[in-house]
């Protein structure tokens, strides 16, 4: 297993409690929940230095560095054990079943290799697994089984607005949250303090270090940390054989694997594969169809922010949870785009975010900061239009010719660029969402058409399919071209769907995990590992 | 960068002038200058890689007599930098070091109920889900396609 992020641990765990032999290497260390930010003095300012999502701004040693010179939307993730769970703030919503079949329904894309049915068991499991919030009676989703843990409050502002959702007659529902609103499976329960994306001091929030690795490990999984893999080896039949990974000091080592699964997220993956070039794969890793790196989606964000004349008490909560609307998620001939988007309602931030411009504020510097300040602070509420990204084979992962990291690999390069669908429906999503919130009674509304910070949600690079020129892996994230080789993280998202990816991902994880269980007499090894 | 500016150092008056420049005070929030904040700013530049060599750029960038010139005049020369990194970076360390002065913390509690304490590890009250607020909700058709 390459990466103890969402995927690997979901996988690891799951592999392990079936009694396979799990070696996860993973570049990053095990964080220490006492040493979040929340806790301390000026906690807010290391959001914006090592607590940073981006990596190129955060710079740990752990971190690579990623070339985003080409790229419109500017990459976040965090590289440990977690992974970007670490991070998150733990939205947890299921794709649709419109969101497997974009080609059959609206003539788009592709379909995935496997539907919404298939994968339901696995979203329930995993639920189970990382402790879920939320409420049953959604009416823009499918019937499931009934969340571990009831909903978040919506505070005051998440309540205006869905107020007037009611009064326009549009869908809205509380989201689901992998936050704990009761203790749970041995974890204690969220006191509500507010910045999920700065770690988890209390262990309220589902980062896959606190929920699967434990059971991993109980499990007999063995995690080896700090190990920054730099290729996939493979045999003289070209199987893969195993990894080749640097320690600290610069050692190489090589762990020799029967199976080897990939889950170094949508970067990282086809990063490694590209970087794993040989005589029978010359341009990459199990990359016969030339589709390695391509199809990266990113899930373009525009944001509209409400002020309101009295303080809604926007600094308090869990900061990216209170509601979401899926009102435009599904394609409507009508309007000048297919496919749809997604809206959540987040709360405001602390004083300096705010200062700084947080989402779509304008907070002058210079005679008007302080006036201004005061009039958004605790003022406000932001609908978050999370786009449905379309793959494109031209936006990519690569690998740079100009930056590298510190063991002097090609850092990858993201070649990102919005396409006009993705502008159209950030133009209505712009526009409904400030009809919403004027309903709400915002007396005013700032808009952005794209946030660039917004490169969590990494997709697409090494594509499930079943047409082995259209995709790199199968339908159970078995590489076409190599059998031994399987996907387990974001890379293998045929399409992007307007939902936040983490459950899917860790569904997809569980699933490639019973793939591999349930076929592994099947699967042709090395036979000198 | 002037050839004045390229000896601009951060330990120069220059820099709190330019910090009074981007928070003048307005009569209620204090002014960068009554707080001091030249002295916060320089010990939060050597906290991230680049901060200080941007923050000296921007003092680089000066023009001779900023210092002599008024609130309104300052800011207009400031304008043309606005959009750089350099000057995100020097908002960044202005701003962070601004509002964490415990006077300035009193007023975000006084004036905007901000509780300025670290958020953990006491949190806040955890109220429970009110189901009520999704009558109307719960009442429409699901809507969802078939696939």
């Amino acid at each position: 297993m390459i990466g103890a992020g969402a995927g690997g641990g979901a996988a690891s765990w799951r592999l392990a409690q079936a009694g396979l032999d799990v070696v996860c290497l993973e570049r990053g260390e095990w964080t220490d929940a006492a040493s979040y930010p929340a806790a301390t003095p000026g906690w807010e300012s290391r959001r914006v230095r090592d607590f940073h999502p981006n990596p190129n701004i955060r710079r740990r040693d752990t971190d690579y560095p990623i070339d985003d010179s080409t790229s419109l939307i500017k990459p976040l993730m965090f590289c440990g054990v977690g992974g970007s769970t670490i991070m998150w703030t733990a939205h947890n919503p299921r794709f649709h079943p419109s969101d497997f079949r974009v080609k059959t329904l609206d003539g788009v894309a592709d379909d995935w290799p496997l539907s919404y049915e298939e994968l339901a068991p696995y979203y329930e499991l995993n639920d189970r697994m990382i402790g879920v919030a939320g409420i049953h009676g959604d009416p823009a989703m499918p019937e499931r089984d009934p969340r571990p843990l009831p909903p978040l409050p919506l505070g005051v502002g998440a309540t205006r607005l869905a107020e007037a959702y009611d009064r326009l007659g549009h869908h809205w529902w509380p989201a689901d949250s992998a936050v704990l609103t009761r203790d749970y499976d041995g974890r204690l329960a969220c006191n509500n303090c507010g910045p999920c994306e700065l770690g988890c001091t209390r262990g309220s929030k589902a980062s896959s270090d606190i929920t699967y690795w434990p059971k991993a490990i109980a499990d007999g999984a063995h995690l080896v940390t700090r190990a920054a893999v730099r290729e996939i080896t493979l045999d003289e039949r070209g199987r893969a054989s195993g990894a080749v990974w640097i320690d600290d000091d610069g050692r190489e080592h090589h762990q020799p694997a029967k199976i080897v699964v990939l889950a170094a997220n949508g970067v990282g993956t086809p990063r490694l594969m590209l970087l794993s070039n040989s005589k029978r794969f010359p341009d990459g890793l199990a990359n016969d169809s030339g589709l390695v790196g391509r199809n990266l989606m990113l899930h373009p964000i525009a944001l509209a922010t409400g002020v309101f004349d009295d303080n809604v008490d926007s600094f308090h909560g869990p900061d990216g949870l209170t509601i979401f609307s899926q009102e435009f998620y599904e394609t409507d001939p009508e309007r000048d785009f297919v496919r749809g988007y997604g809206v959540q309602v987040t709360r405001g931030q602390g004083p300096l975010i705010t200062a700084l411009g947080g989402f779509a504020l304008d907070v002058p510097w210079g005679r008007n900061h302080h006036d201004r300040f005061e009039q958004l602070f605790g003022h406000v509420v932001t609908c978050a239009i999370l786009i449905e990204d379309l793959p494109h084979e031209h936006n990519r992962v690569q690998l740079s010719d100009t930056v590298s990291d510190r063991f002097d690999l090609p850092a990858p390069q993201m070649v990102y660029e919005l396409d006009d669908n993705s502008r159209r429906m950030a133009a209505h999503g712009i526009e409904s969402s400030s009809e919403a919130l004027r309903e709400a009674g915002a007396r005013e509304v700032l808009t952005m058409d794209m946030l660039p910070m917004a490169g969590f949600h990494l997709m697409g690079t090494a594509r499930m399919g079943d047409d082995p020129t259209r995709s790199v892996v199968d339908g159970s994230g078995r590489a076409h071209d190599v059998g031994n080789l399987f996907v387990a993280d974001g890379s293998l998202f045929t399409t992007s769907a307007g939902v936040n990816p983490t459950p899917t991902i860790q569904a997809l994880a569980l699933r490639v995990a019973d793939q591999i269980i349930s076929a592994r007499r099947d699967i042709a090894v090395p036979t000198d590992v | 960068m002037s050839e004045a500016g390229a000896t601009r150092g951060l330990g120069q008056a220059i820099l709190e002038v330019l910090l009074q420049t981007l928070l003048p005070g307005n009569g209620t929030w204090p002014s960068a200058s009554e707080l001091g904040l030249a002295h916060a700013v320089r010990e939060r530049v050597g906290m991230a890689e680049g901060h200080e060599e941007a923050l000296l750029r921007v003092l680089g960038a000066l023009p001779e007599g900023f210092d002599a010139s008024s609130q309104a005049e300052r800011e207009e020369t400031l304008h043309p930098l606005a959009g750089s990194d350099d000057f995100g970076a020097l908002l960044l360390v202005a701003y962070d070091a601004y509002y964490v002065q415990p006077g300035v913390l009193l007023l975000l509690e006084e004036r905007c109920g901000y509780v300025t304490r670290p958020p953990q590890p006491d949190g806040f009250e955890l109220a429970p889900f009110d189901e009520s607020v999704l009558a109307r909700a719960r009442g429409r058709e699901p809507f969802w396609r078939e696939a």
